[in-house]
């Protein structure tokens, strides 16, 4: 009897964690942002003019970041062309992403318009959403909270969903009394100095530091130190702004957590994941053990 | 259904009836006290051997011969590509990838019975049976969701080729065919193990049964973790050579309980205790090569290792389910009681003391590899939420245990090796013993090297980015690199970009360096090709970022990276020393 359960109690886990693993796809990550309020912006359109998330609230905002170099952008493209019409009381805005302005003209030209086109110099939009590639999108109530986020090709039937849901919510006219766990990092809170900010070396190895700790949420596989992609590029250069500014790397590391979850720590926080800092150690500690009475009983 | 698709077909079906019928035959033979059935039952492991090199030899011909209406021809095959390629790409994608596994697991069994013809044991008939079991399920797989020889109609005129990965660097040809040789071998001495559990037999004589293929199997992987390591530095261009990527950690785990079970082995051999021990570490390192194989081609966890898509996920499932449940049922109920000879520890400070210690650290790190890279999908599981575990941890974790090793071996090579021959030390015996003997010492400085040129590699790195106009010298670390020329080239799979830089040092020139950018269709962000040098003492790695749209300007990421060339020469030596002790293994009888 004792047996079995030994048996059972090695065996289910192993089935259950890897049958859940089966189950799921690693690759989607589900916002952090969800349910907070969307992050401001202040982006020109292709033809100069500046928009601002302040001043597009009041109705809801589909937040979609594409590029012309992404061949399921233009699907979606037709579909929120769409939707446009069929919608009107929502605002559609197109995050270009890793792209440039004479890029999306072209494409507008070639298959029409659809969203307001807004240019992202240096991704620093696209960082602020937790954006990890494209296509992705985010509904906007009209209170400027984040009500959802879709990544990957919005379908006619995705889009519809989403959008009746938001449309609903702006009926109900309750103004959420959320939580504001991640203020805009410029203004309001009180900055930590760590050492002089401004030695050039002091910068470097602080940003080697941080870079490292953070995971490349486009390649996934290295820190975004040593990843090539553009994403990381881009994430480097706001870490050595933060930095030049004299934010803390607590509140650096912050920051990127409030936009793409723990997932981009690359290593747990000991608080909350305080198992797998001291689990190795009971190991060596609990096998040191037994070796050492078994030693003391042979010898004996 | 063309001719090589059922020649195909029928190998693979009647290498599944061999088995069942090998399974019975040992089983009746040893029931039977039978020599004659132990003939037939080894007889049906050679047969498995000819059907699998049949069909891996159908499989090489329909690919050298653009045989389209073969699925797997269909799916990686191409007339554009060179013929090497097209035998090489045999292994590039998943079903091509199961069949060489059969065949080499074929291969493992059929060598190891062959080497054991005229032994007369007990174990044999049982670790015939746990072999030809393995292979069913992987025929089950060949038949089923992995079938490489699936009819396709009408066969398309062409294919789109293999991975251009496979076709990139010629360290990734080897690479997988390398790690399979590795990975496989660990089910003989697993075989061997359930043979001992089945017969309660607690001396060391299933180890000296399968010693020399584990020695076999263990030389293999460690070479072909460092050649994977190696080609992710030649390559992807982002100067490193680990990562600590959940399907690297996949090849490092079993690495690891392996080294331990090697070890684990010589006290056994030297003092007959340990036996329960040496079992745990057979099955465990055996499952985890089956679950380091679950975890890279199910997609279970992320990783920078994009494999296609497959469905052979739940079959792995079931039969990790069987495996354990079978192995830790056995190692409860049929625990070895035989007659050992436990010779005491005589003194604190000995060689047996140290090789258990090594044993816990080992399998301490084999744990935190595990622990590592399995938390996250722990965590979404109970608490639903996504966490990672990556460098950070893993360096903090395994760099005290990586030094507790290294000093552990130091120590122990001025260990005397026994009571009577108390001043012979490691380090003498080199000089004045057999290969055996030099073979174990080879491995080990192997490692010690890999050792330190790593740690110095880590912690002497230097690294700029820096932006060059063209015919303009920059220096960095002690090298002078100047832009020579930027040129385009049109191949037809891809557009490739080329710097030309010219690398002085002191004076000297060291010729030119082309790191490169290539464009694929279908892509924005081009792939870069980086460029080293390597010398001795550093190596000098281009790694390109960007370049200027009017071919005068380019973006490098440079780095020195000293020692590294020491790491690929250390796992050569391991390599060696490992071969060279299988080589020269000899069985207590055979002495």
């Amino acid at each position: 009897m004792k047996k079995i359960f030994v048996l059972l109690l090695i065996v289910v886990p192993v089935i259950v964690l890897f049958l859940y693993g089966l189950g799921r796809d690693p690759r989607i990550l589900p916002s952090a942002l969800i349910q907070k309020p969307a992050p401001t912006f202040s982006l020109l359109t292709l033809d100069g003019k500046t928009m601002t998330l302040e001043e597009l609230k009041g109705k809801p905002i589909v937040l979609n970041f594409w590029s012309t170099w992404c061949g399921p952008c233009l699907d979606e493209h037709r579909v929120i062309m769409s939707a446009r019409t069929q919608f009107p009381d929502v605002q559609f805005l197109a995050v270009l992403y890793e792209d440039t302005p004479e890029n999306a003209r072209a494409f507008l030209k070639k298959f029409g318009v659809g969203s307001t086109v807004l240019i992202d110099e240096h991704l620093k939009t696209a960082i602020d959403y937790g954006v990890a590639g494209v296509p992705e999108t985010y509904f906007i109530d009209a209170h400027g909270i984040i009500a959802d986020k879709h990544a990957g090709v919005l379908t006619p039937r995705i889009l519809e969903e989403k959008l009746s849901w938001l449309e609903r919510a702006v009926d109900t006219e309750v103004v959420p009394d959320l939580p504001h766990p991640n203020p805009p990092l410029t203004k309001g809170r009180e900055k930590k100095m760590t050492g002089p900010a401004g030695s050039v070396a002091d910068i470097q190895s602080r940003m080697e530091y941080l870079g490292s700790m953070l995971r490349c949420p486009v390649c996934r596989g290295v820190p975004i130190a040593d990843s090539p992609s553009e994403m990381a590029k881009q994430m480097m250069g706001q870490i050595r702004e933060f930095v030049q500014s004299g934010k803390s790397d607590e509140e650096i590391l912050s920051y990127f957590v409030a936009r793409y979850g723990e997932w981009v720590l690359l290593k747990p926080k000991p608080r909350q994941h305080l198992l797998v800092w001291i689990l190795p150690f009971l190991f060596l500690i609990g096998g040191g053990g037994i070796l050492y009475f078994k030693l003391r009983k042979e010898r004996t | 259904m063309s001719l090589n698709s059922l020649l195909g077909n029928l190998a693979v079906v009647f290498s599944m009836g061999t088995s069942l019928i090998g399974i019975i035959l040992f089983f009746l033979a040893r029931r039977l006290e039978s020599n004659d059935l132990l003939a037939w039952g080894r007889r049906m492991v050679y047969a498995n051997f000819w059907l699998y090199l049949f069909a891996i030899v159908v499989m090489l011909l329909a690919l050298l011969t653009n045989d389209f209406s073969v699925s797997y021809v269909a799916h990686v095959g191409s007339r554009d590509i060179p013929r090497w390629v097209s035998a090489v790409s045999l292994w590039s994608s998943l079903e091509g990838s199961i069949l060489l596994w059969g065949f080499v697991l074929a291969s493992y069994g059929a060598a190891s019975l062959f080497g054991l013809r005229k032994t007369a044991s007990n174990l044999i008939p049982w670790a015939g049976i746990a072999v030809l079991f393995v292979q069913l399920f992987f025929a089950l797989l060949l038949a089923l969701p992995a079938n490489p020889f699936l009819p396709v109609l009408p066969a398309p005129l062409d294919g789109p080729g293999p991975n251009p990965l496979l076709q990139n660097h010629w360290l990734m040809t080897i690479h997988p065919p390398a790690l399979y040789l590795g990975y496989i071998g660990m089910t003989i001495p697993f075989a061997f193990a359930i043979a001992a559990l089945m017969e309660r037999d607690a001396s060391a004589l299933w180890i000296r049964l399968c010693k020399r293929p584990t020695l076999f199997a263990w030389s293999f992987l460690s070479i072909a973790i460092v050649l994977g390591g190696w080609w992710s530095y030649e390559v992807l261009g982002w100067g490193g050579y680990w990562a600590w990527d959940p399907v690297e950690n996949a090849s490092f785990m079993p690495w690891l309980s392996a080294t331990a079970m090697i070890h684990a082995f010589m006290i056994q051999e030297r003092r007959n205790s340990l036996s329960l021990w040496n079992l745990v570490l057979a099955v465990i390192t055996f499952l985890l090569t089956i679950i380091g194989t679950f975890l890279t081609r199910s997609g279970i966890l992320e990783s920078v290792h994009s494999f296609s898509e497959s469905h052979i996920g739940p079959y792995f499932l079931i039969f990790i389910a069987a495996l354990l449940t079978i192995s830790i049922l056995l190692l409860m109920w049929r625990t070895p009681t035989g007659k050992t000879l436990r010779s005491t520890v005589e003194k604190l400070f000995s060689l047996d003391v140290m090789l258990l210690i090594n044993n816990l650290l080992l399998i301490t790190l084999c744990f935190i590899v595990f622990l590592g890279t399995f938390y996250p999908l722990i965590v979404e599981l109970l608490r639903g939420q996504r966490v990672s575990i990556g460098e950070p941890y893993f360096d903090q974790m395994s760099i005290p245990i990586f030094l507790a090793l290294i000093l552990l071996l130091l120590v122990s090579m001025i260990v005397p090796r026994n009571k009577h021959a108390s001043n012979k030390v490691m380090l003498w015996r080199l000089l004045s013993t057999s290969p055996r003997h030099a073979s174990g010492f080879i491995a080990h400085v192997g490692f010690l090297i890999m050792a330190v040129a790593v740690a110095v590699s880590h912690i002497y790195d230097r690294e700029d980015e820096l932006t060059f106009t063209k015919g303009e010298w920059k220096t960095f670390g002690g090298y002078e690199l100047k832009l020579q020329d930027i040129v385009s080239f049109e191949t037809p799979q891809r557009y490739e970009v080329r710097a030309q830089m010219n690398i002085r040092k002191q004076g000297k020139d060291l010729g030119t360096l082309i790191p490169q950018l290539n464009f694929y269709p279908n892509s924005r962000e081009p792939i870069g090709s980086p460029a080293v040098r390597s010398s001795f003492v550093e190596d000098f790695y281009l790694s390109p970022i960007q370049f200027g749209d009017d071919g005068k300007q380019a973006s490098l990421r440079v780095m020195v990276n000293p020692a590294v060339i020491w790491i690929w020469i250390g796992a050569g030596l391991v390599f060696g020393g490992g071969l060279m002790a299988t080589a020269f293994y000899r069985r207590k009888e055979e002495r």
